[in-house]
């Protein structure tokens, strides 16, 4: 057989199968930009989620009715009927009693706080169970750019990295794509916060001399312009210090636990609020 | 003559499908089950359209696939079209050597590409990632494989269905694979 002869329609498949798709990971790209040609998909499964979600809470609505209809009926068998419709409504009205009280509560810190939050529900989660984002129900059309940070009552959640008109999703501050700034609330040692191992996340790039201890909280320096100053990240679990490094590696415990959130809050002024702290107005 | 407008059908709706089962899988099921582990539902649509087209329309067809369901994931599009392409080639060259027609062979290749996707995405993320995979969710990997063995069959009948409604022929035992 002639070296020489080949069959074009093998070669032009094995390029198209293997040789791209190599060259398209060998070539330069921040993992933060977002291709163009993938734009139009990412506005499609937004809105296939926000569908999603709406038919959930509508069914998980029916569902906790019917349920509730269902209990009444065998606790009240004997009672009148206005007094059985009074309890019908009384435990449907539990789910947004609790409702009610959580975003109370949200309502409580967003007043409280000078920033200018957005509040945004939780539409879905990540395709793989190694990467860490959540969608939510809020978008450009809301205000929301891309590196905006979120939070809840409790602290860091992560920041914003693909922005849709009505959806978005958020880089949680425990994946391995996700860095933040922060400092050791008590010793002022900076460092950037990265999503480690499983609902793991590391302080890095800590000087071998800085002072941290376990139990230590890790906040936010507001350096990156992306949060602002002084929200819990997470507290100290152990500290790792090798013999010779220039640096120590701490392992945090987040305070909160980003996959099991409801609602967030998308700071939408948090690079005003550092510029004005600045300049000490 | 075969019915290009079938085909073209035929390939939409495989992309339709994909799309909604991912969204439910990323959406509803966390939704209703919680942290329960939910099933890859397209790795099941692509190791269908892996077995049951030819070997070009079958990289077309993944190419489409990573891109539409790229914006689901914060995994980066190259890194998952090279994730992809090289389970495509291993389906295909198990193919090549083993292969019958049944549900059971589609549900035995539904679990190897589940573990392929597994041990590719953790393999490749050690050479491309700058803070690369330490210690994947094994736990919450072994019941989503489980789920979606579980999940194969049912989906498997929906897209012989589609094949029949579109007049997609069988592919032949000896056709589709890859000839090294």
């Amino acid at each position: 057989m002639n070296f020489f002869t080949f069959d074009v329609r093998k070669v032009f498949l094995a390029i198209v199968a293997i040789v791209l798709p190599l060259l398209a990971v060998n070539m330069q790209r921040k993992t933060e930009e977002e291709l163009w040609f993938t734009k139009p998909f990412t506005w499609t499964s937004g809105w296939v989620q926000k569908g999603y979600s709406s038919f959930s809470s509508g069914v998980r609505g029916t569902t906790a009715m019917y349920i509730d209809l269902i209990n009444i009926k065998v606790q009240n068998k004997g009672l009148q009927r206005e007094n059985a419709e009074l309890r019908a409504q009384l435990g449907s009205m539990t789910e947004l009693k609790m409702e009610n009280e959580r975003l109370s509560k949200l309502l409580g810190f967003k007043q409280s706080s000078n920033l200018e939050l957005l509040a945004a529900r939780v539409i879905g989660h990540d395709l793989l169970p190694d990467h860490k984002t959540i969608s939510i129900d809020r978008g450009t059309v809301h205000g929301i750019k891309k590196n905006m940070a979120t939070i809840t009552t409790g602290g860091v959640v992560g920041y914003i990295y693909r922005t849709e008109a009505t959806t978005s999703q958020i880089l949680l501050l425990d994946d391995r794509y996700a860095v933040i700034d922060a400092i050791v609330q008590r010793s002022r040692a900076r460092g950037f916060v990265e999503g480690y191992a499983r609902d793991q996340v590391r302080l890095r790039y800590l000087k071998r001399s800085d002072d941290v201890q376990v139990g230590d909280l890790i906040v936010t320096s507001g350096l990156d312009n992306i949060f602002p100053k002084g929200f819990p990240i997470g507290t100290v679990t152990s500290i790792d210090k090798s013999r010779y490094g220039m640096t120590q590696e701490v392992e945090l415990k987040s305070v909160v636990d980003p996959m099991n959130l409801e609602e967030v809050f998308v700071v939408l002024n948090t690079q005003t609020a550092a510029a004005l702290k600045e300049s000490g107005l | 003559m075969k019915n290009h407008w079938l085909t073209a059908l035929n390939i939409i709706g495989l992309v339709v499908v994909a799309n909604v089962l991912s969204a439910f899988q990323t959406s509803l099921w966390m939704q209703v089950l919680g942290g329960f582990p939910p099933p890859f539902f397209w790795v099941i649509v692509l190791t269908y359209v892996i077995l049951h087209r030819h070997v070009t329309e079958g990289v077309f067809l993944v190419y489409l696939f990573t891109l539409t369901l790229s914006a689901y994931t914060s995994l980066p599009f190259e890194q998952f079209l090279l994730t992809n392409m090289m389970s495509l080639v291993l389906i295909l060259l198990i193919k090549n050597r083993i292969y019958w027609s049944s549900p059971n062979y589609f549900m035995l290749m539904v679990s190897t590409a589940t573990v392929l996707h597994f041990f590719l995405i953790f393999v490749l993320s050690q050479f491309l990632d700058r803070n690369p995979l330490r210690s994947p969710e094994l736990f919450s990997w072994t019941l989503s494989f489980l789920m979606t063995i579980l999940f194969s069959i049912p989906i498997y009948r929906v897209l012989k269905w589609w094949d029949r409604v579109t007049d997609r022929d069988e592919l032949a035992e000896s056709t589709g694979g890859l000839v090294i």
